[in-house]
């Protein structure tokens, strides 16, 4: 265990000793725990049930109305069985922060209807596509709306979070620290970012552009650089119609200099008389090694689709889907989808066979729904299922991959 | 308040039924920063038909004691925080709550059942004093989770 270890646990009890001691007298605040079980079954060449259980304790205490800190963590218990060795394995305690964010907002800095927020700690954070970085970061983040004209920057590091959190798949370092148990945290990098956006420079479309670099800061190792360009346009037209768009240019340097790519763009059809119905068509694609482009490798990697194993690189995958309000409170979607790959070479996951001339690589198939039972009692089913294409692509024998989960949270 | 937000509330009051409510009360409570214990219950109670509104806000203070809502030590002159307003409210329209709220009613779990609902939006510090502007939407947005139109 290193010395990061120790820091993270530590501070997760300062964080929330120290305010139940000083804040009271000064500010409310509020408390509480999350109960959530998940509890999915995997199956494809064998069967696996795994459970995952977690008690999140929450903190948040306002100040004034313009800002608020908001502290959590939790405690986490995982186990997988597998069906048919008989075996299985467990991490009984994990013990970690989850959000400590310093967040607040404040008007008239340049001028009457300038507006300043801010936020602090470790928090939700995204690029416009959440394809190059996303989900919790340490770190800082600006932002400074002037009129229709909005400006934002942050920056961060990624060495403190949990590498399954994390999912850095930059190079080789990387691969290591996944590949070491004893290894918690996710190797140590930063990012700096920012961008702008102007809204309703037509009306009803926004376009913007951000910027965003990863700088690998461990001494030993590979050293990977990698900086991202990402110009965006989203509009609407009317008020069922909404759309995006995005392309991502990538520069990376490490012992070599290389380029990647990745686009993408969602159409949405919304019918709000109907049961809320919604019908969602979307594309997104990441270069493979071809035509000069190397994979796409963005700072945090995330899965495609639900029920396959790929990750957002050397990948296209098309998918449609539709969601509507069944009842009050009760809502569900289903959907599919086609996944191919971005080049000829081997695509994340399983490996194709050596004769493998298609590039498309299989079907997707997914259903959920959710059920909030009440304010503090809420559950969740989803069930997914991929076909991988036999005929020119996987071996013959390739079973469909099967993945069921239900979820419950209940809110103390 | 701007004109906008005088012809919001008189709309507000026009649905909810308090229009008939003396005028006095109306501005005495929109022009209020910090609503008292004995404006509130007036002004729910009768909103829920648990009191006259030939009523006064001593009668309204004391139907409050007697129905057990009213905190140990509470006056009526007292201000109310939002978790208190949230408590009352739950209270007065029968709203169920959480199994939290139905284990251990009480202000805390008042307060997260109406942020849950919407009925308190935005950041909100549940020991904030309630203005009266605030306690006519918030009663407003109550009336929408009932679906009442009155």
């Amino acid at each position: 265990m290193n010395r990061r270890s120790f820091v993270l646990p530590a501070l997760m009890v300062a964080l929330f000793l120290v305010p139940q001691l000083y804040v009271p007298q000064l500010f409310a605040f509020d408390f509480g725990l999350d109960l959530a079980n998940d509890s999915a079954l995997t199956a494809e060449t064998d069967i696996s049930l795994s459970q995952v259980n977690r008690a999140r304790a929450w903190l948040n205490v306002p100040f004034g109305k313009d800002a608020d800190l908001m502290l959590s963590g939790f405690y986490e218990f995982k186990g997988t069985l597998e069906f048919d060795s008989v075996s299985g394995t467990s991490s009984p305690l994990r013990l970690d922060l989850d959000r400590a964010e310093f967040t607040g907002s404040t008007q008239g800095v340049l001028g009457p209807s300038a507006i300043l927020r801010y936020s602090v700690g470790r928090f939700s954070l995204s690029d416009f596509s959440s394809k190059v970085l996303s989900g919790l970061s340490d770190g800082a983040r600006v932002d400074l709306v002037l009129g229709n004209l909005a400006w934002y920057a942050s920056a961060g590091y990624r060495g403190l979070l949990y590498k399954g959190d994390a999912r850095s798949a930059i190079d080789t370092d990387d691969t290591d620290v996944d590949n070491d148990d004893k290894a918690y945290f996710s190797p140590s990098r930063a990012f700096l970012g920012g961008g702008a956006r102007l809204t309703e420079l037509l009306p009803g479309q926004d376009v913007g552009i951000e910027v965003w670099a990863q700088l690998d800061l461990d001494p030993s190792g590979t050293s990977t650089h990698t900086a991202y360009l990402e110009p965006f346009i989203e509009g609407r037209l009317g008020r069922s119609v909404r759309w995006r768009a995005f392309g991502i240019g990538e520069l990376g340097m490490g012992d070599s200099t290389f380029t990647a790519m990745a686009a993408g763009g969602l159409f949405r059809l919304s019918i709000p008389e109907v049961r809320n119905l919604r019908f969602t068509q979307s594309v997104a694609w990441a270069s493979g090694k071809i035509g000069g482009l190397e994979a796409f490798t963005p700072i945090r990697q995330l899965p495609v689709g639900s029920a396959s194993t790929f990750t957002f690189t050397d990948i296209v995958f098309v998918s449609l889907d539709a969601s509507l309000s069944v009842l009050p409170g009760v809502s569900g979607s289903a959907g599919g989808g086609a996944i191919f790959r971005a080049s000829d070479n081997q695509p994340s996951g399983t490996a194709l066979r050596a004769d493998a001339d298609t590039s498309y690589l299989g079907a997707e198939l997914n259903a959920r729904a959710s059920v909030r039972l009440s304010s503090d009692l809420s559950a969740g089913v989803s069930a997914g299922l991929f076909i991988p294409e036999t005929g020119s692509a996987y071996p013959k024998k390739t079973p469909p991959r099967f993945t069921a989960s239900l979820t419950a949270t209940f809110t103390l | 308040m701007n004109r906008s937000g005088v012809f919001c509330m008189i709309g507000l009051f026009a649905v909810t039924g308090l229009f008939a409510q003396s005028n006095e009360f109306v501005d005495s409570l929109l022009s209020t920063p910090a609503v008292s214990v004995g404006q509130l219950s007036y002004l729910v109670l009768v909103a829920s038909d648990n009191l006259s509104e030939d009523a006064d806000e001593a009668r309204a203070f004391e139907l409050l004691e007697n129905l057990g809502w009213a905190s140990r030590g509470m006056k009526i002159s007292d201000p109310v925080n939002l978790r208190t307003y949230s408590f009352l409210l739950m209270r007065a329209f029968g709203l169920k709550g959480g199994y939290m709220y139905r284990l251990f009613p009480g202000p805390r779990y008042a307060y997260r059942e109406l942020t849950s609902l919407q009925v308190i939006q935005g950041k909100a510090d549940p020991l904030n004093l309630v203005d009266g502007i605030t306690a006519v939407r918030m009663l407003g947005r109550v009336f929408d989770v009932l679906g009442v139109s009155r």
